[in-house]
């Protein structure tokens, strides 16, 4: 993206030109949800519970953390709004000595943490899926799949492909092992490692839709309750 | 102010001109010997030209074949350099090569693995066995690093992006170099008690080569000057498949994994032309053959419209070339902007190596002049007529360390050799002529020349007329020598280091074309198309001595295998 | 044939303090790259402009510089990928020597901190090693040492600190991850090394021409290595326990 960036555009804010929709984004997002729980809270409708509420709402801030504390958006923050740097390209990268820099050397050596918050989330990933299994099973001797289910199956994947792409959960799946052959069932523990370090690879762009997945949850089920007829039943029958 | 012959003097008992595999294994050997040590090299630590080596690392350790062992390496090199080689010198390789690896991973090394552990190896041209050891096709990278780390954390000091220009001798006894830091722009003299030669070579003397920017031949140059006698100059290898186009990457080598792994080669009509050179090896006949091969192809017209033949791997598919020949494909997608898993390569060959160099005695390294010795692709003897893939860094690492032991010990008994300062003035004079020279003529364009007119007369077919043409052309360069000159200061001067190199190179070169017009046979890398047989009176080395300004040719007869090799190294004719 | 406009700064800080823009024209054959056309200055214009290369490969990481802002090597780079007018100027994190050649000696200062390959004890040998345990650091080893991810950071270019570097931290992981070393090098990533400084902005890893995911494969596992024996109450608890061989 940097080096095809148009450089007679000096004047343009440098925000905008590294196209770093991540950021801008994540802002929108954090902004919306915050409004719409104040403002309007749901937190269930027809069998579906809103993501923000799984288990309960006191979990947000821990969410939050691990979002915050994860690489993926550390590099964000790091790169946009604080301007260290902005871009790689040498002329736009809005760095400089004068400004003091710590990095993650005082306050942000907390990010060090970040692994507590993963294994939060590793606790409250099931209750996604168990969010699944009651939007199916909500009216009691009936099975009923629609729309919103798999809306919901789609969030709870993808937060697990967030959460288990991890570079926290990779350092415990290997990353601290020199030697696999030394282990017993090194050969399966390497193959696992290495399956989990392809999913690594990604893990910036699942940060970023699995963010977007949870805040369209949340507006399906508000569209519902306003009465929106978008949610299609696809099968149901008695059991 | 600073005058005009101003230096600085370093005092050390081992100096070594040269930071690539074989300087680099020698130090080590010459500090745990607990001598001072200085490192001098042209180019930046780690840089140098060994860090190309792609293939692998030759050492019968029986890893995947287990019927392998020193004896059939020792046959494989010597027979295949045509009986030309110092038995001496292949039996330490074949015997040593084991134990250098072994040693090298000791360092920390990390070689490829066997599913049971042990370093893998795989096979190579001409080599009976399964027998080069590799890191990926990086084993020269990982030798370097690997060497150069253990250098680094010792007693040994590097002075590196430093050019030696001189290597004084008294008598034929070796006192110390002198050269220009290129970092400070200051000249150094080094005192010295022994100096080991581990300047790699010259394949920078040809317009198409593989070879890196350092391969101008200054050490044998300088060592001839001080008083070397020099050997087989006219054994150079050419790779039979370099890069041809674009024009600007021509002469970037393509490994002979290619072909290794299946790759054919193809004339322009389409024909896999080496069935018909070679019905039975075909593409992975040796070295030689193949790229006489190819070449005839070219010169009798049914080469491409860039001068060179197919190479085609496609039939492997996409994955398998990815997967086996990664830095291949990469080179050709971004040098070429051609994707060798749907288009044919364009390949000619390209030099490479150089057998020839200085001569050394094989127990010690040590040359003719007392305290100087040689190590690596600047030494000669061990190849003979023809490098087998790999051999090389076995060279360096066997070779390296046997010089770096006989230097040091040498250094522990010998004294610093006085000098008069007369011999530094003349140098600084010598140098600062080319700077100093208002009307000079540019260097590059004579280099050209030179290079041009070794690729096209002293090329992989030669004979007597064009070879006295090349002789004519550097005969005609020969005096410019004293108008050349350029601009500017001591410090990274690239026009000063082109008049420098340029001194070297015609020295080197005019060396080269003399054997090859004595060497009135073919016999492995050299081949005459007015000679095509190998004959038995030339089983014989040709040597060049300068005696008072004069080089002196001679030949001396390759020494007889003893008992215990007669079998191995018998010449079937 | 094409010609370029090609600007180069020009510069001898050790005689004067003088830095100008010269321009030169440079015809551009096919396949060019940026090395040839520099190399055509030499030859045809100005034998003493001063550039750093060796092997124009790619394999020997000599001729870093910033071609129109972007830390990359002269040689790997072709000419038709870039305008018609170009900018080449040396690698601005290192003070320059001469015109595009650079004093990168820091460096090698930096490697010499660095504890070398260290054997466990009490090894059989011939060693062996299994193909599992040395594919890691083998990416670690393709490193070329171009220093173009050092030029790139941001801690290094435009701040002071004690931080190594991402190149030295590959250099680190290629040693950890030996599967036979004996040593764990983050302990002075820590203290002496600052990795803490790394504040993950990936900018070496976008420009390293061996494709090494510095970052994300040995930034970040070495960041994860420091926190288990610095942050981690957990983890050091299980240090000590495994020390202590219950
Ligand atoms: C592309 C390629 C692939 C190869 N692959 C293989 C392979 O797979 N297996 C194998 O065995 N061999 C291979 N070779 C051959 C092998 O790499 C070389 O022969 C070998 O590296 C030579 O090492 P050396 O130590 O003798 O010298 P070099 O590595 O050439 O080092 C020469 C040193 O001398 C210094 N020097 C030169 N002149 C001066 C001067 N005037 N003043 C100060 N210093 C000076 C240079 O700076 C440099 O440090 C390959 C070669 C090439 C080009
Ligand atoms: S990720 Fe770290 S090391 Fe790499 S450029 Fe950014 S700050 Fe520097
Ligand atoms: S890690 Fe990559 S960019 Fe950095 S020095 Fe090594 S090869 Fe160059
Ligand atoms: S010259 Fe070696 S990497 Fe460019």
């Amino acid at each position: 993206m940097e080096k095809n960036m148009d450089k007679s555009l000096t004047w343009f804010p440098p925000e905008f030109k590294e196209l770093n929709w991540r950021l801008w984004s994540f802002a929108i997002i954090l902004i919306l949800s915050a409004g719409a729980l104040i403002l309007y809270p749901v937190s269930q409708f027809e069998g579906y519970v809103d993501p923000f509420y799984s288990p309960t709402v006191a979990v947000i801030p821990l969410i939050a953390l691990f979002r915050l504390s994860c690489y993926a958006y550390r590099k964000d923050y790091y790169r946009h709004v604080f301007r260290h740097p902005i871009a790689c390209l040498d002329g736009i990268r809005f760095d400089d000595n004068r400004k003091g820099y710590s990095g993650e050397m005082t306050f942000f050596s907390l990010q060090n943490f970040h692994r507590y918050f993963l294994y939060i989330a590793i606790v409250i990933l099931p209750f996604f899926y168990y969010d699944i299994y009651v939007s199916m099973t909500y009216i009691s001797g009936e099975f009923i799949f629609r729309l919103g289910t798999i809306i919901l199956i789609a969030n709870a994947l993808l937060l697990t492909l967030w959460t288990f792409s991890c570079h926290a959960f990779r350092h415990l799946t290997g990353g601290h092992t020199d030697c696999y052959s030394c282990k017993t069932a090194g050969g399966a523990k390497k193959k696992f490692y290495n399956g989990q370090s392809y999913l690594n690879r990604y893990h910036e762009q699942f940060a970023f839709i699995s963010l977007i997945v949870v805040l369209a949850v949340d507006l399906y089920i508000r569209a519902l309750i306003v009465g929106w007829p978008i949610d299609f039943t696809l099968l149901k029958f008695a059991i | 102010m600073s005058g005009k012959y101003d230096y600085t003097t370093l005092k050390t008992d081992v100096l070594i001109i040269g930071a690539g595999g074989a300087g680099l294994r020698a130090a080590i050997a010459a500090t745990e010997a607990g001598c001072s040590v200085i490192v001098a090299s042209k180019s930046l630590l780690g840089k140098a030209h060994t860090v190309m080596a792609e293939g692998g690392i030759a050492a019968s350790l029986g890893n995947v074949d287990p019927q392998d062992n020193w004896q059939v390496h020792f046959r494989d090199t010597y027979v295949e350099g045509v009986f030309l080689g110092n038995w001496r010198m292949v039996e330490l390789l074949a015997k040593e090569a084991p134990d250098r690896v072994y040693e090298l991973e000791r360092y920390g090394a990390l070689f490829d693995r066997t599913p049971e552990g042990k370093i893998m190896q795989r096979p190579f041209g001409a080599h009976t066995y399964r027998r080069l050891c590799y890191v990926g096709d990086k084993t020269g990278l990982e030798l370097i690093r690997t060497l150069q780390d253990k250098v680094a954390h010792s007693e040994a000091k590097i002075l590196d992006e430093f050019v030696v220009t001189k290597i004084v001798s008294v008598n034929g006894k070796v006192a110390g170099a002198f050269g220009i830091s290129m970092r400070e722009g200051t000249f150094k003299l080094i005192e010295c008690k022994s100096l080991i030669v581990a300047s790699g070579g010259l394949g920078r003397l040809f317009k198409v080569t593989s070879n890196s920017w350092e391969g101008t031949g200054d050490g044998l140059a300088l060592s001839y000057r001080a008083g070397a006698v020099l050997m087989d100059m006219e054994m150079v290898q050419f790779h039979p498949t370099g890069m041809v186009w674009p024009p600007a990457v021509r002469g970037i080598l393509v490994t002979e994994g290619v072909r290794g792994e299946g790759g054919m080669l193809y004339n322009k009509d389409g024909e896999r032309f080496m069935l018909r050179y070679s019905p039975k090896k075909k593409e992975l006949d040796a070295r030689d053959v193949v790229a006489r091969s190819i070449y005839r192809e070219i010169i009798e017209g049914r080469g491409t419209e860039h001068g060179g033949v197919y190479l085609d791997i496609r039939h492997r598919g996409a994955k398998y070339i990815m997967e086996k020949l990664p830095s291949m494909y990469m080179q050709y997608k971004e040098f070429a902007e051609i994707d060798i898993t749907k288009e044919k390569m364009e390949v000619a060959p390209t030099v490479h190596y150089h057998m020839g160099g200085i001569r050394v005695n094989p127990e010690t390294q040590m040359t003719n002049v007392e305290g100087l010795f040689a190590a690596g692709e600047a030494a000669s003897g061990l190849h003979g007529a023809n490098r087998l893939g790999g051999n090389s860094l076995t060279d360096l690492l066997v070779f390296g360390k046997l010089a770096g032991v006989s230097a040091s010990a040498y250094a522990k008994q010998g004294k610093q050799i006085k000098f008069d300062e007369s011999v530094v003035k003349e140098e600084i004079d010598r140098v600062m002529s080319f700077v100093e020279n208002p009307g000079a003529t540019n260097p590059y364009p004579l280099i050209d020349t030179l290079r041009e007119s070794m690729s096209k007369y002293v090329g992989i077919l030669r004979n007597d007329s064009d070879l006295n043409k090349a002789y004519d052309a550097i005969k005609s360069l020969k005096p410019k020598l004293k108008d050349i000159g350029v601009r500017g200061s001591l410090r990274f001067n690239p026009g000063l280091l082109a008049c420098l190199e340029f001194t070297n190179l015609i020295q080197s070169a005019e060396l080269l074309v003399r054997g090859a017009i004595e060497r009135k046979e073919s016999r492995g890398a050299h081949f005459r198309s007015d000679f095509p047989n190998r004959s038995h009176d030339f089983r014989k080395n040709i040597l060049f001595k300068l005696n008072e300004g004069r080089d002196e040719m001679s030949f001396a007869a390759v020494p007889e295998l003893p008992d215990h090799l007669k079998d191995l190294g018998k010449e079937e004719d | 044939m094409q010609e370029v406009k090609i600007r180069i700064r020009r510069s001898e800080p050790a005689v004067s303090n003088e830095v100008r823009y010269q321009e030169f024209t440079v015809p551009v054959g096919e396949g060019m790259v940026v090395l040839d056309a520099v190399h055509y200055i030499q030859n045809n214009i100005d034998p003493t402009l001063s550039v750093r290369w060796n092997c124009k490969a790619a394999r020997c990481g000599s001729c870093s510089a910033e071609i129109d802002g972007m830390p990359k090597l002269m040689c790997k780079t072709r000419m038709d990928t870039l305008g018609k007018e170009i900018t080449i100027n040396p690698i601005k994190a290192y003070p320059v020597v001469k015109d595009l050649v650079t004093d990168v000696s820091h460096n090698y200062e930096i490697a010499k901190k660095i504890p070398p390959f260290t054997p466990k004890e009490g090894l059989k040998e011939p060693w062996t090693m299994m193909q599992i345990d040395v594919t890691r650091s083998k990416e670690f080893r393709t490193c070329i040492e171009c220093f173009l991810c050092q030029d790139v950071c941001h801690v290094i270019r435009e701040h002071q600190s004690n931080y190594f570097g991402p190149k030295h931290v590959v250099k680190i992981a290629a040693l950890d991850l030996h599967p036979l070393d004996s040593i764990d090098r983050s302990e002075l990533l820590h203290h002496d090394g600052g990795l803490g400084y790394c504040d993950i902005t990936k900018c070496c890893q976008n420009v390293c021409p061996e494709e090494i995911r510095i970052t994300d494969n040995a930034i970040i596992p070495e960041k994860e290595r420091i926190v288990d024996h610095a942050y981690d109450p957990i983890g050091l608890l299980i240090k000590k326990v495994k020390r202590r061989k219950w």
